[in-house]
Parts: structure tokens; sequence; C-alpha cells
């Protein structure tokens, strides 16, 4: 390697160099004072940098946002549309028929109510205009760890500001995500989905199995990253608080 | 729904957040994301099925935001206003915080002061968390070049700083 010792130190810290290298690296950082200075004042800088740019929220693209880019969806229908259908009376109103209902501006929701649990219980109900999970779902969400098997697969659990959340898939391939309020969850985002989503290339949040678009809606709200097991354990136990 | 708009629809928030680093400001960075996704669907026949979509439009994204400095005829960013760290409440360590923004304000002056080319690199290998790899493709470098880029922008920084500019 002939290239300049500063590129060296940055594709160290960026964990760049390969296996081989670092080794090599390290061994010479060992050896000489005056490069692990260097190398410490590159990761200080990193450190300020990063500390000096503060993330924000990322945005949350929900239907009117993605309209309003062109990209509107034919397969999201309103709120209020999605409840006339739940009691029998079968309207499929594309979203763009009316004005969007406040309550979908978090998350997306399909056109159709979802019974999906034993003896064709529903298992995301209507409390007071807002939706939450309810018998089967409700007790996988609360009880059930990351991945598995059954009916109804919890994808991964996370932490937003100020709750906690999880992503669950149906046995008909539609998925969502609930979060965490007082003693319910709230279905924040329901999508259509199905075997054949494709993953998204640049996601690796555990989202293989989960439609972009509910990833989305996951990228959008997370603090941090996924919670290992241990800490949904540990989470559960607090019953979710 | 096609793969296209799935991909894309995926990759938003990225593309989001990627405006805002590139350009720090968050009525220009609306706008960059928004020309961007225009441009992105006017091309959509350039794009080819099996590649990363997140990284082509991450690359039309940035030829926009480099015609649109050759256009103003300018090759520098000014610093733009960014919203402050928050509210110091606490009253003991209220003289660090205020120092501690400041520090970050300079920091900020001297990074958004460097060669479009480092800046650009820099900003998106460490705040956008992206690999050399993925940068390179982005900014349609080698990553020999990428890593000569980064190298150089963050010893001109670690030099500044030591300086005391920063």
């Amino acid at each position: 390697m002939t290239r300049p010792i500063e590129e060296d130190i940055v594709a160290y810290i960026d964990g760049e160099l390969a296996e081989a290298e670092r080794a090599a690296f390290e061994a010479r950082v060992a050896k000489e004072p005056a490069l692990a200075d260097e190398v410490r004042r590159q990761r200080d800088l990193v450190e300020r940098l990063r500390s000096a740019y503060p993330d924000g929220e990322d945005k949350a693209f929900d239907a009117q946002a993605l309209a309003a880019l062109g990209l509107g969806d034919t397969t999201v229908v309103e709120l209020s549309a999605a409840r006339t259908q739940r009691r029998g009376r079968v309207m499929p109103r594309p979203w763009w028929a009316g004005a969007i209902a406040a309550s979908l501006v978090c998350g997306i929701l399909i056109g159709r109510a979802i019974p999906g649990g034993p003896a064709g219980q529903d298992i995301v109900v209507d409390r007071q205009g807002q939706l939450v999970a309810a018998a089967s779902l409700d007790r996988a969400l609360t009880s059930q760890d990351d991945g598995g098997a059954g009916a109804i697969k919890v994808g991964m659990t996370f932490r937003t500001a100020n709750r906690y959340c999880r992503t669950f898939r149906l046995a008909d391939g539609n998925a969502g995500m609930g979060c965490r309020s007082a003693d319910r969850w709230s279905i924040l985002a329901l999508v259509k989905g199905g075997p054949e989503e494709p993953r998204s290339a640049d996601f690796r949040l555990a989202g293989d199995e989960f439609p972009p678009s509910l990833m989305s809606e996951v990228d959008a709200r997370i603090v941090g990253s996924p919670l290992p097991p241990s800490d949904v354990e540990k989470a559960r136990r607090a019953r979710w608080r | 729904m096609s793969d296209f708009r799935r991909q894309l629809i995926a990759a938003l928030p990225r593309l989001h957040r990627l405006a805002r680093t590139i350009v720090r400001n968050g009525q220009d960075s609306d706008d960059l994301f928004q020309r961007t996704i225009e441009r992105i669907l006017e091309r959509r026949a350039g794009w080819q099925p099996g590649s990363r979509l997140d990284l082509w439009a991450a690359r039309i994204m940035k030829n926009i935001w480099l015609d649109e400095l050759r256009m103003r005829g300018r090759w520098s960013r000014l610093v733009e206003p960014m919203p402050e760290d928050g509210v110091i409440s606490d009253l003991g360590s209220g003289a660090d915080a205020v120092e501690r923004q400041a520090e970050s304000r300079r920091l900020r002056a001297l990074t958004e002061s460097l060669p479009e080319e480092q800046r650009l690199a820099i900003k998106l290998v460490l705040l956008n968390e992206l690999s050399y790899a993925e940068a390179a493709e982005i900014l349609e470098i080698p990553e020999g070049t990428l890593t000569s880029r980064l190298a150089r922008g963050r010893v001109a920084l670690a030099r500044m700083i030591m300086e005391g500019a920063a």
C-alpha cells in the first residue's frame, strides 16, 4: 500500500479496511505514538462533526405526502371507507375521492377489516375512533417474542421517542405496526402485503418480509436500533411502559 | 404496485435525510427533494431493475444539486442557520452548553467552507452513514478518489481545529 497514511487513518476509523489491512494498521498504531495521536484526533473530529449536525426526526410519508409527490397508491383507502366496508357496505373508494381523513395521517390503511382471528373475530377494532389490536393480535403483541412462527408473527420491536412499537404480519400476508399507549396497542399502520413483496435492498432492519411501505413507516419513527431479545423481554416484564 | 414505486417509497425517508444533509436548510432541502422525485419519475425508464434504486435516486439528487451550484456560479456553500440544539434549561451546565453550541457552529462553518467535493464526501459517509462503496457510487467516482477526498477534507478540518479556528 503506497497510499497516504491519512487515507488509512480515515478508512480505519470508518471501518473500511479489510481485515488484514486493519490488523497491520493497528500493529503500526501500537508502535507509533504520533500515529496513535493522529487517529485519536480524527476520531474526535468524527464525534464532534456528528454532534454538530444532529439528526432530526425522519420525515414520515403518509398517503397525502405520497400523493403530493405523484406517488399515490390505489390500494390505500381512507379510514372512513375502511369502516364503511367493515359494516358490510362495499364501497371501495380510492383515497383521492374525498378529503383524506385526519386519522389516516398517522399511517397507511388497507380498505377492509382485518378478521384473521379465530372464529372470524376482528383482530383490529375501532375504539373511540382509534384502531387498536384486539383478541389474538393484542395477545401476540403483548406476549410473543420477535420472529417466531404462528398465525401472527411479530417482526421486530423498537422504541419511538416515547413508546414501544412492534411490527407484525398476519397469516394472509397483511402487515402492520402497533404502538403501545397505556393498556392497548394502537395500530398506526396496516398495509396490504403478500409473499411477493420484495425485500428492499436499502433496508436492513429485519424487514425482509415486510412491505417497504410499512418499513418506511418504521424508519420514520424508530429511535435507535430495533431492540435485542433481552430488551424485548425487559419491556414485556415492565408491561411495555 | 410496481416494483419501482415500492422501492422508491421505501427509499423516501433516506432520500429526504440525504437532501437535508446536502443542503442544510429546511426550505432548500425540501425543494431539492421534490425536484429529485420529479426527475426520478420523469426518468424512471433509466433505472435498471435489479440495481439499487436508492443509489440511483441519490445520484440524481447529487446531480441536481451540483447543477444548481454551477448555475448559481458558486462552488462553495454559505452556512445556513440551523435550529439551535434546544433551550438551555440546566443552570449548572449552562455555560458548557453555550460553549458546545458555539463550538458546533464553528465546526459547521468550517465544514461548509470545504471544497464541495470534500464536503459532499464527508457528509455522505459521516452524516448519512453510507459505506465507501455506496458513497462512491452516488458521487460517481472511484472508491480511491472518495477515500482521498475524505482524507483531505478531514485532515484540513482537524488542522483548522488545532489551529484554533474552531
